[in-house]
């Protein structure tokens, strides 16, 4: 018994060490970020590894710095949260009633639409960026640079990324699937509607899988830069991953402005981890839960 | 439940092969290969039976509609000509439902005539006005053509069409029933009753509608367009609205596959296949392995373990990537090298002057570069995978480990024999999906390295996949290629299909989906 306990203390601590290390490792290069973000020291290069002093200034000068013309990162923040807010709405809707309709509805088309949006999940997205561009701007909402107008690009984006979010059903459809048809029936013989049934029954019961969504939702916009980056134009307009794309390209960065950078990965990065800590058992949840039925 | 069934299944499969490991491999190669082809093969010979299909149906469309025409009575007869007479000429019970029908088509020749007429007129030539300067001499000129939208208002208005068409059968099948219904001496249905009907046996009709259009408008018609690009000679010397673009056949095709990037297409195709294996397997294996280690019983703090590396897919991707390519960044000169050069320098003493080019942009070293992505990569998804493990290592029945600790199975056999295929089980059909996911990851290449090094104009760098080079084909380039870029797309559709292929069959939610209702 003790030679068995002596080896499983043995293989523990070489656990615990081999864990310690990876965290390290894998948090290093986020704390060397949060510390640089109250450098005192503004350049991308310093003599040494950690800042010597700190500060606050970074973060205040977020909202107002020098070139604070040039990189607005105050009005790139409320551009994005309003573009992921309003497209985390509608896709989650969009969401939600395509998953229904494929889960409980029996339709003639059903399964045809389920292959068709596999075959469409195929193509990559960008291959169609061109054209999406042209249509939202022949109607007005893309690549507008003036100055009067500046929240009709942000609109036309919001539309882009979630109009057609009905084809991301997959997980919540599996979790539609595993709640019992039992209760549909009994409430279709109570004299419900279908419309009712899934407002005020399936919904309900799947509170985790809609929080999810609506996480997953609320992220992919927060996060997206390929669309973006073709859509926006202007400095004011632009979102968070353009706006720091361009500011990483320019020389400002890399002599004055890196710290600043540093502090604004901070800022939005925050509401983004809390999302994800609140979210993780729903993720393994959703993913494993979609997984496990395909 | 699954699970169990699997492993009972899994289990003499990993025994029944008393091969050395390469054999079995080869014979795993060998029969997904041979089901890719029997893949193909079925959904080939099914093809001449959709044709036949489609024509038949078109057939018995047009057989109905003569039936109905002929049996109907004058009312049905005008619905022929406008929509929804059948209806509103019948009362107030139908007036809504008529006039809605009505309206569709006023909505359509409308948009014929304004729109889709004078576009699809445009559709061989692509427009023949550019866009030049005012003979005026103030501006550009107002009334110009531009090819890129003929384009797509033309395959707009071809899906309009379709839709027409189908509305047309549809308004007469309408019109006759209600004549049916009216002659039998069954009442109409009241507005009422048709708005329940909407909510309940139509309710998939109501609660489709919205994304469907939304998935037309957005994804179907661009995608489309775009394809037909390919066909065009679209390009910096061909750009909307001053230079229009024509008709050119498979020209791109040959310029891609042909003498003009043929090499750096194949080059690009190389490196995005042994991208996505790299990322996709050291991922998946290394992940696996730390959900293993932090769910051992004995390891205490899991969920403080579980945090830490969560914390790292929390942070947006954009931030976190251009922000370890600065960490790694290099100069020759000490003053400006990188954070991670200065550790190695100034704790550990290993290097000296500037460090180590670790992407290599500097000293043009393209196994630096690949090397440093995938490693980075494993940095940004091991948490990935550890989550989603995590999850299914926690479902995995205690009593299977149970009875093998009584067959005296040690933790190498357990895990072979268990924990292996039960996660292979549940993960596999997502793995292939993290695969066809890896040839289009954009971020991870485009903020690391952005393609480099050896870039120089459209030629792709070392470390571009298909993806990040049609990328820099298209956007923000003066020198912009955006037929080629199309037919990089298709290319990259067709091998993202041929291991897609695998998932759709494999899939079991497909056939299995009834199973937990």
């Amino acid at each position: 018994m003790i030679g068995l306990r002596s080896k499983r203390i043995v293989s523990d601590t070489i656990i615990y060490i081999v864990l310690t290390v990876m965290v390290v490792i894998w948090l290093f290069p986020l704390v060397w970020m949060v510390l640089r973000a109250f450098d005192v020291n503004k350049s991308a290069t310093s003599s040494t590894v950690f800042p010597q002093e700190f500060t606050f200034d970074n973060f205040k000068n977020l909202c107002a710095g020098d070139a604070y013309e040039q990189f607005p990162y105050g009005r790139w923040l409320i551009n994005t949260f309003v573009i992921a807010l309003g497209s985390c709405i509608i896709s989650t809707l969009m969401v939600l009633m395509v998953s229904y309709a494929l889960s409980r509805l029996r339709f003639k088309a059903r399964k045809k639409l389920m292959n068709i949006s596999l075959i469409l999940g195929m193509f990559p997205g960008f291959l169609s960026i061109t054209a999406l561009f042209y249509l939202f701007s022949s109607v007005g909402l893309a690549g507008r640079s003036d100055f009067d107008m500046p929240f009709i690009n942000l609109i036309g984006l919001m539309l882009a990324y979630s109009l057609a979010s009905g084809t991301g059903y997959y997980i919540v459809k599996g979790f539609f699937d595993t709640v019992p048809i039992a209760i549909d029936e009994a409430a279709r013989i109570d004299g419900a509607t279908k419309n009712r049934i899934f407002w005020q029954m399936i919904i309900p019961l799947s509170k985790p899988i809609i929080i999810y969504t609506i996480l997953t939702s609320f992220i992919g916009p927060w996060c997206d830069f390929i669309l973006a980056s073709v859509f926006l134009s202007g400095a004011n307009n632009l979102t968070i991953a353009v706006g720091i794309r361009q500011w990483i390209d320019s020389q400002v960065l890399t002599g004055s402005h890196f710290a600043r950078f540093c502090a604004g990965g901070v800022l939005i990065a925050v509401p983004i981890t809390i999302l994800y800590l609140i979210m993780q058992k729903f993720y393994v949840a959703g993913i494993t839960g979609g997984a496990a039925k395909g | 439940m699954d699970g169990q069934n699997a492993t009972a299944k899994t289990v003499p499969n990993w025994k029944k092969y008393n091969r050395p490991w390469y054999q079995r491999f080869g014979i795993a190669v060998w029969s997904y290969l041979k089901n890719v082809g029997f893949m193909i093969w079925s959904v080939l010979k099914h093809i001449p039976f959709a044709v036949w299909h489609l024509i038949k149906s078109v057939g018995l469309c047009f057989c109905g509609l003569w039936n109905r025409f002929t049996d109907g009575d004058w009312r049905t007869k005008i619905s022929y000509l406008i929509f929804g007479f059948g209806c509103f000429s019948r009362g107030a019970k139908q007036l809504l439902k008529g006039l809605l029908l009505f309206a569709f088509e006023v909505l359509f020749i409308l948009y014929m005539i304004f729109i889709g007429g004078p576009n699809l007129a445009n559709f061989g030539s692509l427009g023949t006005t550019p866009q030049t300067e005012d003979p005026s001499g103030i501006g550009m000129t107002e009334v110009y053509d531009d090819s890129m939208k003929i384009l797509l208002f033309c395959v707009m208005s071809l899906f309009f069409i379709i839709f027409f068409a189908y509305m047309y059968v549809k308004n007469t099948k309408i019109a006759y029933e209600t004549q049916k219904r009216v002659e039998a001496g069954k009442g109409l249905s009241s507005t009422k009753q048709q708005l329940n009907f909407a909510l309940n046996d139509g309710y998939h009709v109501t609660v489709l509608a919205l994304p469907i259009l939304g998935i037309v408008l957005i994804t179907v018609l661009p995608l489309v367009t775009n394809i037909l690009v390919a066909f065009t000679n679209y390009n910096y010397l061909h750009e909307p609205p001053k230079e229009l673009f024509h008709w050119s056949g498979f020209e791109a095709f040959v310029e891609l596959f042909g003498k003009g990037y043929g090499s750096s297409l194949w080059s690009v195709l190389g490196w995005t296949l042994i991208w996505a294996v790299f990322a996709t397997f050291t991922n998946f294996f290394f992940g696996m392995f730390l959900a293993m280690i932090i769910n051992k019983k004995s390891i205490k703090l899991k969920i403080f373990w579980r945090t830490c590396f969560v914390i790292v897919i929390a942070v947006p991707d954009f931030i976190t990537l251009m922000m370890i390519s600065k960490f790694f960044s290099y100069s020759s000169s000490s003053t400006f090298t990188g954070a991670f050069n200065l550790i190695l320098k100034n704790w550990f003493g290993i290097v000296d002057g500037g460090g180590i080019d670790w992407f290599g942009t500097t000293l043009n070293n393209p196994m630096a570069a690949r090397t440093m992505v995938i490693v980075v990569n494993m940095w940004r998804g091991m948490p990935f995978t550890m989550l989603s493990t995590y999850g299914i290592l926690m479902n995995i029945p205690e009593e299977l480990y149970e009875s093998s600790r009584i067959d005296g199975a040690g933790p190498v056999r357990r895990f072979i024999s268990i924990t292996f295929p039960y996660i292979m089980f549940v993960m596999g059909p997502s793995l292939l999906t993290t695969f066809t996911g890896n040839i289009n990851n954009f971020n991870v290449i485009f903020f690391l390295t952005a393609g480099q090094p050896g870039q120089s104009g459209n030629t792709p760098g070392a470390t571009d996949l298909l993806i990040t080079w049609l990328y820099r084909l298209t956007v923000n380039n003066n020198k912009s290629q955006f037929a080629l870029a199309s037919v990089i797309g298709i290319f990259t559709f067709l091998i993202t299909s041929f291991f897609a292929l695998i998932v759709f069959n494999s899939s079991k939610s497909v056939k299995q989906e009834d199973t937990f209702q």
